[in-house]
This record gives structure tokens, C-alpha cells and sequence, in this order.
């Protein structure tokens, strides 16, 4: 036990990643107006790096064996990737690599410096449970519309897309709007669009209950501090079992012995039995 | 078997890094769009791939395998025979290569009306839209063509051989069937295909060269040279015979 040295291993894969996407983006945007680009960098638009367009799109691949308009192979190989990452790991996307999820988180530092402990409590549990599963209901929407339409019925609604392309002119209002909601929402609750809205993030969410590390608590070295519960950003109750199998887990790590947790080898993202201290 | 924050960083770099860099090699990765054109959403043709959803962007191949047209039947309609790898040609291209015309466009709606009078598709072409004499030739070879199809075609049809950069010395010429008959000029670059469509039959063309005739696509210069023979020595020739199937 003892106070934790800072660990910016996680914030630093997240800046490479939103940096590399801001980049990329800027990229597509030069080429798409003919400017010279940046050289050895992919000026792939986004919906090229995104791998819920692979989600949208297993429908009519199996059906067909084609991809709907405007789903780019990358996306279907990215998509991949990012199920065996979540296989293995959980939502590690959502918690390291996702720049809409960082960009969330960034800008929750605000609304923590202002609410501090009040700060991303203000949905009563109750209802937030429930509200919680909205994001299947926005993942079975879009996949039902996709399917029947052979459209991305999403992309003017997309705050990812807006905010690496407001500067484009070719952002739908629509668009805009959501994105400002989400980000006054960050203010108060943190990673709110991850939370209620996000389709891919519900489909990795599931992977949650067979993943192979998982989040696991020693439940008889802990201390019950609530130290892992309080410093969830996904309000999840990490101190009431033994292996976390809940959808909204992002493998962030933030409940572990190597961050909030006080006591080590306690709160582990591991796989097999924890041991049981004598 | 525990994780730290040191471990999964490298470990989601190196998923994507070996994810990307393996489907790389395997051909597999494409941040370029796939090129397949929306489908009909309903009525007589709901299902099958509509030629108005064409893009510039969109490659000989990747119309080829949407509307299963060969590669040579759009390379030879639009003039882009002598291309290495037609595959590779672009709808835009055509804008590139031939530019607006006073008399309109010859670019990606010329390759979408060629696409659906191919296929027997409904397809409105923009006002201005040009299709070239040899993409009505193929079209009157192998696509069932309604009256209707055939005056819209008669109306747009625009010979090729009278905007190579090269040979455009003058104004292009848009020419409809009627017109052509009036206009029709024999160059070095006039191909066999376009004294067949102009009327000339086979025979008529072996008489005068007093040789077998070329491959249709065939410029009647190369064909001399080809040959051993001087072109200028049959133009004369040919132009009596244009001029008299003129009147
Ligand atoms: S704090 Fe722990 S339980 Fe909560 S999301 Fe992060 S890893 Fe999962």
C-alpha cells in the first residue's frame, strides 16, 4: 500500500491516437481541395478509419458479399482488429484509442474541476442503469436503417465525423448540434455519448461478458474503500464482486492497484483465478 | 496472468500495426472507397445497380464488375485502346482527356448512359451529355436498343477521332447521325469501325486498299503503314466514296 506514482501511459496512446486521426483528417481535407499533402501520411477520410462502418456493413456483406456505399475495406479490416483486441483485452478501444472517447474525457476535466465529487453523479442511479442500454437501441436503429436503406443513414448525424470535419463546410447541422450537446453533457457526465449513445461501444461492450483479462478484485485483501467504485468513469460498482462483467467496462484501468486501488495486487486487469491470500 | 498499463499499450499498437501492415501485404487493406453504385429501390429493376450512382472516381474495373461489362467493350467505346491498362482508367478521366465541349460534356454521364443502354437500364443522361460513335457502335452490337434509345444516341453521338489533342486542330464536332453523313472527313485517324458505322461496307473498304480489312479499331494510317502502303494513296479514294454516299 502506498500512494501511487502518476501513470500517463494511457493518456499518451490516447493523444498519439486523436493526433494521428486530426492529422490524418487534416490530410484528406488538403486532398480533397488538390493542395499537396503531408507527405508519408494516409489522407484516408474518416469513415476509411472508423471500424463501426465494418459493423454497419456485416449485414449486407454476408447477404451480398458487399459492402455498402461508402464502407471502405479498411473499415471492415479495422473492425476486426478491434474485435480480437476486445476479445482479449475488453474495450480496450473505447478506453485507449477512441479520440472521440478521449476528446470526451478531456473536456470532462473541466466539469470535474467545477462539480468535483458531484461530478458525473448527477443521473440518479436508477435511471441511469436503464439509460445505459439506449446505445443498443441506437446500434439496432442504425443497422436495421443500413440495411434496409444501403446508405450510412448515420454520417449526418456523426459528432466523431464533425468534429474532425468542421472545418470541411461539410458537416450536416444536425451534426453539429449533437456535438455541442455531447460536449456541455461532458461537463457533467463523463464520457456521456460512450455511455448512452454509442453504437460501436455497445457492441464491444458485450464482449465484456467473455473477454479473457478482465477487470478481477481479490476480495479478501481488499479494504472496501470504494477507491476503484469512485474513480470508475463508467459509475461501475467495482467494489461490490469479484470480476467485473459489466457492458459498460473500458478496460481504462482506472480502478486497478496500479491507479486508484491502495492496496496492491488487489484490482487487476488479469486473466485466471485471483489468488486468495490466506 | 496479470496486466499493467506498460504491457497493453504496446500490445494495441502492435494489433493495429500488425493487423494493418498484414492485410497491406495480403492486398487487403483500402482506405479508397469500394466502388459499387447504390442499387434500384424499387420497380421493374429494384435489386441491380443503378449506372446514375456512377462516380468519377469510379474505375473501368470497378464498372466492369458492378454492371459485368468487359473492360475493352468501355476502353474501345470511349477511345482508350491504346492505354496499357484500361483497368485502371477512370470515369473522370474522359473530363480529363477530352475536357467540355462547346457542344457538351464527355465525361462520367456519357460512361453511365453507355453503362445503361449496355445493361437495358432506365437512365435519364444530363442535357449536355456526348457519347462517342464507337460506344454507339457497341451499343448497336450488343445491347437491344429501343427507337427511342437509338434518336436519344442519334442525337449525342460524337466522333472521337475529331478531339484527339493531336488532331484538333480546329472546333470538335458534335455530330448526330444525320450530321455526320453531311460532316464525315476521312483522317489518319479514322478508324474502320467509323467508315463501317459511316455506311462503307467491308467489301468496299478491301477494294480499295486491295487488301483484307484491318481490326475495327484501326486507324486507316497504321493500317497503311502497317502495310507497307502510303495512306494518301487511298484517301482520295475513300473520300470519293464518302462523297458519294453522301448525296
Ligand atoms: S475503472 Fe475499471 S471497471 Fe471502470 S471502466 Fe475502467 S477498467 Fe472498467
Amino acid at each position: 500500500m502506498g500512494k501511487k506514482k502518476s501513470d500517463y501511459t494511457r493518456l499518451y496512446v490516447q493523444i498519439f491516437f486523436f493526433a494521428l486521426i486530426a492529422v490524418i483528417s487534416i490530410n484528406h481535407t488538403l486532398a480533397e481541395q488538390g493542395k499537396s499533402t503531408i507527405p508519408f501520411l494516409s489522407s484516408a477520410s474518416l469513415h476509411a478509419l472508423c471500424p463501426f462502418g465494418g459493423v454497419v456493413t456485416i449485414y449486407e456483406y454476408f447477404v451480398s458479399g458487399r459492402f455498402i456505399k461508402k464502407i471502405h475495406e479498411s473499415s471492415w479490416i479495422l473492425m476486426w482488429i478491434t474485435f480480437a483486441l476486445t476479445l482479449v483485452f475488453g474495450p480496450v478501444f473505447c478506453g485507449w484509442v477512441c479520440p472521440f472517447g478521449a476528446f470526451q474525457e478531456w473536456f470532462g476535466k473541466i466539469g470535474k474541476k467545477i462539480f468535483r465529487k458531484r461530478y458525473n453523479h448527477f443521473i440518479p442511479y436508477g435511471l441511469d442503469r436503464w439509460l445505459r442500454y439506449l446505445r443498443y437501441i441506437v446500434l439496432v436503429w442504425i443497422v436495421y436503417v443500413t440495411a434496409i436503406t444501403g446508405k450510412i443513414v448515420f454520417a449526418d448525424y456523426d459528432p466523431y465525423f464533425v468534429l474532425f470535419n468542421f472545418w470541411t463546410g461539410e458537416v450536416a447541422l444536425i451534426g453539429v448540434i449533437l456535438l455541442l450537446v455531447i460536449i456541455s453533457m461532458s461537463l457533467f457526465v463523463e464520457r456521456a455519448f460512450c455511455k448512452y449513445g454509442c453504437p460501436l461501444g455497445a457492441v464491444l461492450g458485450i464482449f465484456n461478458f467473455f473477454r479473457i483479462f478482465s477487470i478481477k478484485r481479490n476480495t479478501t485483501t481488499c479494504i472496501d474503500c470504494g477507491a476503484c467504485t469512485r474513480n470508475c468513469p463508467m459509475n461501475i460498482h467495482v467494489d461490490t464482486g469479484g470480476t467485473v462483467r459489466n457492458h459498460q467496462c473500458i478496460t481504462c484501468m482506472q480502478c486497478t492497484s496500479e491507479h486508484a486501488c491502495p492496496v496492491d495486487d488487489t484490482v487487476e486487469l488479469m486473466t485466471g483465478r485471483m489468488e486468495v491470500a490466506k | 496472468m496479470k496486466l499493467k498499463s506498460k504491457h497493453i499499450a504496446p500490445m494495441v499498437l502492435a494489433f493495429f500495426i500488425i493487423g494493418i501492415a498484414g492485410t497491406m501485404l495480403l492486398n487487403l487493406w483500402s482506405t479508397e472507397l469500394g466502388k459499387v453504385p447504390a442499387q434500384y429501390q424499387s420497380g421493374e429493376f429494384e435489386g441491380e445497380y443503378d449506372p446514375s450512382d456512377i462516380r468519377g472516381s469510379y474505375t473501368f474495373e470497378d464498372i466492369s464488375k458492378a454492371f459485368e461489362i468487359p473492360v475493352e467493350d468501355l476502353a474501345k467505346a470511349f477511345g482508350f485502346t491504346d492505354t496499357p491498362d484500361p483497368n485502371i482508367i477512370k470515369a473522370k478521366d474522359l473530363e480529363e482527356t477530352y475536357g467540355s465541349l462547346e457542344q457538351g460534356e464527355l465525361g462520367t454521364d456519357s460512361i453511365r448512359l453507355f453503362v445503361a443502354f449496355y445493361k437495358g437500364l432506365p437512365f435519364m443522361a444530363e442535357e449536355k451529355t456526348l457519347i462517342p460513335r464507337l460506344a454507339v457502335s457497341i451499343l448497336k452490337e450488343k445491347a437491344n436498343l429501343t427507337e427511342e434509345q437509338k434518336t436519344i444516341l442519334k442525337e449525342r453521338t460524337i466522333s472521337l477521332s475529331e478531339l484527339r489533342p493531336s488532331e484538333t486542330e480546329g472546333e470538335a464536332q458534335v455530330a448526330t447521325e444525320h450530321e455526320t453523313t453531311e460532316e464525315f472527313v476521312i483522317k489518319g485517324n479514322t478508324t474502320f469501325q467509323e467508315l463501317l458505322d459511316f455506311g462503307i461496307t467491308q467489301e468496299e473498304i478491301e477494294k480499295i486498299f486491295g487488301m483484307p480489312m484491318g481490326k475495327p479499331g484501326e486507324a486507316l494510317r497504321d493500317y497503311a503503314t502497317n502495310n507497307g502502303v502510303e495512306f494518301s494513296e487511298f484517301k482520295a479514294a475513300l473520300e470519293a466514296l464518302v462523297a458519294s454516299k453522301k448525296q
